[in-house]
């Protein structure tokens, strides 16, 4: 393309005139600083300490700089950008040095006044500017909404469980106390039964451990127990375990899985004393039913315990 | 001039006069003068009741077929009238035969929803003086009612014509020549239009469609719109500024000018608004030729509105009847992305199930969008690629202007994720915000209506039915809350409003809003402290131009630059010229780098033009170059408009010679002596702080500048998301301090460098000064 038009020689003796020069050239050593801008603060670090570091005068700066973000005191120039911007749009202008305020003034407007007619007609009328919303990100529309009311739900939630009241906490968790005891009790008890089924040559039955449980047991048999048992998880495990187990023996005979584990320990506790005279809380086998009966002090874990 | 406002009044009083005549004809039917006419009526009535005055069938020979047409009084016909002289074989309004096209034109019109309610609409237009009405798309009122009013006022008797406004330039050329083809009258002759920088009208002109803003406009020198008999306000739910103006002024004119009829016309069904400002005037509801549309809502919040919509048009594609799509989104990159994501999508699905997925064809809409683009919207939707195959479907990715300016037709399913791009002006640090928020209710509705127009539709809300209750607003912010007022406040003080406090707003701006522009034009000097409109203020009130650019245009010939500043004014006054195509940005920057002025972007525009003159305005150099050649040849256009209306006003064109030094130096001190207030000062740590607001903003990437000047001026601040400011030019803090001592008064200004910078300046000044005293 051509161009001869004069206005077309874009005049290069008039390329930037020697002040520009100067500050173009100021400007461009800023920026080749690193990407921060913020080159004046620099001159407080510009003292003979430096040399007794390894570090740069670049470096130094770089890592002035960023230690002051880490405190907090220098911020980054969009940070400051939206500070400014921020503050600027919550400043209300209608102030008695503004000249355009005066000129209000004199048509009779007053502070804490609307323009418009005060008689019907105007329907709205604004006494502040439309707010300035900045979306961020990508969420549709009543997604923030949306987010804020979990997040007041999850607290209300957390208040109302302090709420609860000292007696139920106590009853639930010394219900809980118990069932974590008869779990306890039943596990020894199928093991017990096991050991001794398994000494007499009597086949395998329900009421023995599960068997992925058993080998699991057998291979650690007590510090894995002793460990898992300060863990609720060993007998969510346990649960979980015993209703595969249920999957799996269904078909021959449920009737036992099906009791709860009181239940289940009760039919476990009387098969050992009536079988093996084993009891369970004495930990010893005793000859004859006989001499369980003068020896041992009962047939629950109560008996044992006064 | 005297002369002519007493013969204006003269006429008014004159029609006043035969206003009152016919009503008390109506009331007493004894009036000698009309006794003709309403016998005449009362006779045709009682011939379709009752049989007792049949027309004498030997007296036919004395009214002959062309003589059969009923007498016509204005303001009393009737919808049978008006519609025995559309139907005889000469135009009544040139007196030429009607045209078989004016006839088959009229089958359809006869079909138009609106048309069934003529005699109802008459009749509520002659016994009212305001009317509201309510018509959905497609009923036709935009192009019927201004005909059925121009039938029943009869301008070619009264001399008084019809204005109907239009908010957008493109629907007031487009209407006027629709309703020129149908009243069978050429444009610009009975029918014309009239929009900025184009009057398409002349001495026979009757009915005249114009943008709100042209009325406005003739308003400032004609303050009770004398020339009008009928002013009809359409689009009024869009709440453009200039309508809201036109409402509270016309809300006046009204009570001044009883003969001046007016309709307020309204798309939506918020019309108890306009009834209650307007007095509790009547209401007439038209139906439109709409089909239900069926809402669908998502059950949860989207996390990526983006993403759902495309997934969204996928499963139309893939599982719905045939039909196209609409989707809105926000802005031009966005749909570009989307477009690319969903071309890509559809071609996935396409090759992994050719047997099951037809073809779509997916076109992107956007106001900056070339118009042989916009064109695309309203092709075809794919056949199916082969006989018996899925079917295909068009889909259209637009901005809002889908939403009312543009009526695509085959639409069938809307999908709406809820967001679009507003103009919002902050006046606390003087910023043009353009940020993606929620769309209102109304707007919603409004999508959602696109889907029915051709059959029954679906519209798929990327939003959950509690978000639209209680995270949208009722109605979208009108105009006037939104923007800058500089320019409505120069334009009421012309209308003669003084009262800005109190103005009679349908919906008030902040006042701080008003406090910005009455503080802006008294900086400007067009408004002195009394709040009257000075000598300049009158001259930059006739110009339709911002008052910043009215005011450097003024004062161009002072600096010997009047024929550069009018080039500069007319290029910003059109939209943007240079293209950047996305996958053209490398050749297109390169392209623009060629008319780079290293001073700033004012100066880039300036050698743009003349770069397009020089080369015999040729639409094919545009192309080549990356130019808009159709804001090129507007931006010639609007120059030589301007031009007149500086040489009306006596205002010198002038150059500085080029061989001069100051040339350019000229060039902006007239652009900064408008432009003051907006300017940002370089601090020391890189980035620029705006003068006096304090904020940190930096130059927008388009800008030219190679380095960075200690002081630019700014066309705009806008706020995307960063702070910009845009169309920059290098300025001297000293220009600032002589333009304007008042707003550079350094006593009122908040601390900063730019502050300390210019006290410098004026100190050096000031010893400069006494130094020449002193010799």
């Amino acid at each position: 393309m051509k161009r001869e038009h004069p206005l077309h020689s874009f005049n290069p003796s008039k390329k930037a005139s020697t002040t520009q020069n100067i500050k173009n050239n100021s400007a461009d050593a800023v920026s080749a600083d690193g990407d921060d801008d913020e080159d004046y603060l620099s001159m407080t670090f510009e003292d003979p300490k430096v040399t007794k570091t390894n570090l740069t005068y670049a470096e130094k700066r770089k890592r002035e700089i960023e230690l002051g973000r880490m405190r907090g005191a220098i911020k980054s120039t969009r940070e400051r950008e939206i500070e400014a911007r921020d503050a600027g749009l919550k400043t209300n202008v209608l102030t008695e040095d503004n000249k355009g305020f005066a000129m209000l003034a004199k048509l009779g407007f007053k502070k804490g006044m609307t323009l418009g007619k005060e008689v019907n007609g105007t329907t709205t009328k604004l006494a502040e500017p439309i707010s300035v919303a900045l979306k961020s990100g990508i969420g549709g529309v009543g997604l923030e909404s949306a987010q804020r009311e979990k997040q007041l739900n999850q607290s209300k939630k957390i208040e109302s469980a302090h709420h609860q009241s000292e007696q139920d906490f106590r009853s639930i968790s010394f219900k809980k106390q118990l069932d974590r005891k008869i779990s306890i009790d039943l596990v020894n008890a199928r093991k017990a039964l096991q050991q001794l089924d398994e000494a007499a040559g009597v086949p395998r039955s329900e009421c023995w451990l599960p068997e992925r449980k058993h080998k699991l047991l057998n291979e650690e048999p007590n510090i894995k127990s002793d460990v898992l048992e300060a863990r609720g998880e060993y007998y969510k495990e346990l649960a979980a375990d015993g209703e595969e187990q249920d999957e799996l023996t269904c078909e021959e005979d449920s009737a036992f899985e099906m009791m709860e584990p009181g239940e289940k320990l009760l039919h476990v506790n009387e098969k050992l004393r009536s079988e093996y005279f084993y009891c369970l809380w004495c930990g010893d086998r005793f000859n004859n039913f006989d001499e369980m009966i003068s020896v041992c002090p009962g047939s629950t874990k109560g008996d044992h315990d006064e | 001039m005297g002369k002519r406002s007493s013969s204006v009044e003269g006429d008014a009083a004159e029609s006043d006069k035969k206003e009152k005549k016919v009503r008390s004809t109506s009331s007493d039917n004894v009036t000698p003068d009309n006794a003709m006419g309403d016998k005449d009526k009362r006779d045709k009535k009682s011939t379709t009741t009752t049989n007792k005055d049949k027309p004498n069938p030997y007296l036919a020979h004395l009214a002959p077929p062309p003589a059969a047409l009923p007498r016509m009084i204005p303001r009393k016909t009737t919808a049978a009238d008006a519609e025995a002289y559309e139907a005889a074989p000469t135009n009544c309004f040139n007196q030429r035969p009607f045209s078989q096209k004016y006839r088959d034109i009229m089958t359809k019109r006869r079909n138009l929803p609106v048309h069934k309610q003529r005699s109802e609409f008459l009749e509520l237009i002659q016994n009212n003086q305001i009317l509201i009405l309510v018509g959905e798309t497609g009923s036709g009122k935009t192009t019927q009612i201004p005909q059925f009013l121009l039938y029943d006022d009869q301008p070619q008797k009264s001399g008084r014509i019809i204005a109907c406004t239009q908010p957008r330039r493109v629907a007031a050329m487009s209407v006027a020549k629709r309703v020129a083809d149908e009243l069978d009258v050429t444009l610009g002759d009975e029918v014309g239009y009239s929009i900025r920088f184009e009057d398409c009208t002349s001495q026979k002109t009757l009915l005249k469609y114009c943008t709100d803003g042209m009325l406005l406009r003739e308003a400032m020198n004609d303050p009770n719109l004398e020339r009008y008999s009928a002013i009809i306000l359409d689009e009024a739910h869009e709440r453009t500024l200039a309508t809201d103006i036109l409402m509270g002024l016309l809300k006046e004119v009204c009570g001044r000018r009883k003969d001046l009829r007016l309709v307020v016309m309204s798309a939506t069904l918020d019309a108890g608004k306009f009834q209650s400002y307007f007095n509790d005037a009547p209401l007439m509801v038209v139906p439109g030729r709409t089909f239900p549309v069926d809402i669908f809502y998502t059950p949860e919040p989207e996390r990526d509105y983006l993403e759902a919509a495309i997934r969204t048009v996928l499963q139309i594609h893939t599982c719905e009847d045939p039909g196209d799509i609409l989707v809105f989104l926000t802005g031009e990159e966005e749909i570009e992305d989307a477009c690319r994501k969903i071309s890509g999508e559809i071609n996935h699905l396409i090759n992994a199930q050719p047997d099951h997925v037809g073809d779509l064809k997916v076109v992107p809409l956007y106001s900056t969008l070339p118009p042989q683009m916009q064109q695309r919207i309203f092709d075809e939707a794919p056949p199916p690629r082969k006989p018996g195959g899925p079917p295909g479907r068009k889909v259209v990715v637009s901005t809002n202007i889908a939403e009312t300016s543009l009526t695509i037709d085959g639409i069938v399913y809307v999908i709406d994720p809820g967001f679009s791009k507003q103009n919002v002006y902050n006046p606390r640090i003087r910023v043009e915000s353009l940020l993606v928020s929620p769309i209102s209710k109304a707007s919603a509705q409004q999508r959602a209506g696109r889907a029915g127009r051709t059959r029954p539709g679906k519209c798929f809300r990327l939003y959950t039915e509690k978000a639209f209750k209680n995270d949208l607003q009722e109605q979208t912010y009108p105009e006037i809350l939104r923007c800058n007022l500089g320019g409505v406040v120069l334009q009421l003080k012309k209308l003669g409003i003084d009262d800005l406090v109190h103005f009679d707003f349908m919906d008030a701006p902040a006042p701080e809003t008003l406090m910005r522009a009455l503080e802006l034009l008294n900086f400007l000097g067009a408004l002195d402290d009394e709040i009257e409109l000075t000598d300049v203020g009158k001259k930059m009130s006739d110009f339709p131009l911002d008052p910043q650019l009215a005011k450097a245009l003024i004062t161009s010939p002072e600096y010997k630059c009047s024929n550069e500043i009018l080039t500069i004014v007319a290029m910003l006054s059109v939209p943007n010229c240079f293209i950047r195509p996305n996958d053209q940005r490398k050749q297109s920057d390169e392209a623009k780098a060629q008319f780079n002025h290293e001073d700033g972007d004012h100066l880039t525009l300036l050698n743009t033009y003349y770069e397009y003159k020089e080369n015999g305005s040729d639409a094919q150099w545009c192309f080549k170059n990356y130019l808009n050649a159709r804001a090129m040849r507007s931006a010639d256009d609007v120059r030589e408009q301007l031009k007149r209306m500086m040489e009306r006003h006596g205002l010198p064109l002038v150059s500085t010679p080029f061989e001069d030094k100051k040339y350019y130096t000229n060039i902006r001190r007239a652009l900064a002596s408008g432009f003051f207030m907006q300017v940002a000062h370089l601090e020391r740590n890189g980035h620029y702080l705006t003068v006096k607001d304090n904020q940190i903003v930096q130059l927008h990437p388009s800008c030219c500048l190679e380095h960075k000047p200690e002081w630019v001026l700014y066309n705009e601040f806008v706020l995307t998301q960063k702070n910009y400011i845009r169309t920059c030019t290098e300025v001297k803090g000293d220009w600032l301090l002589e333009l304007s001592p008042e707003y550079y008064d350094l006593r009122r200004f908040p601390d900063c460098e730019g502050k300390r910078v210019l006290e410098r300046i004026k100190n050096k000044n000031e010893k400069k000064k006494e130094f020449t005293k002193i010799k």
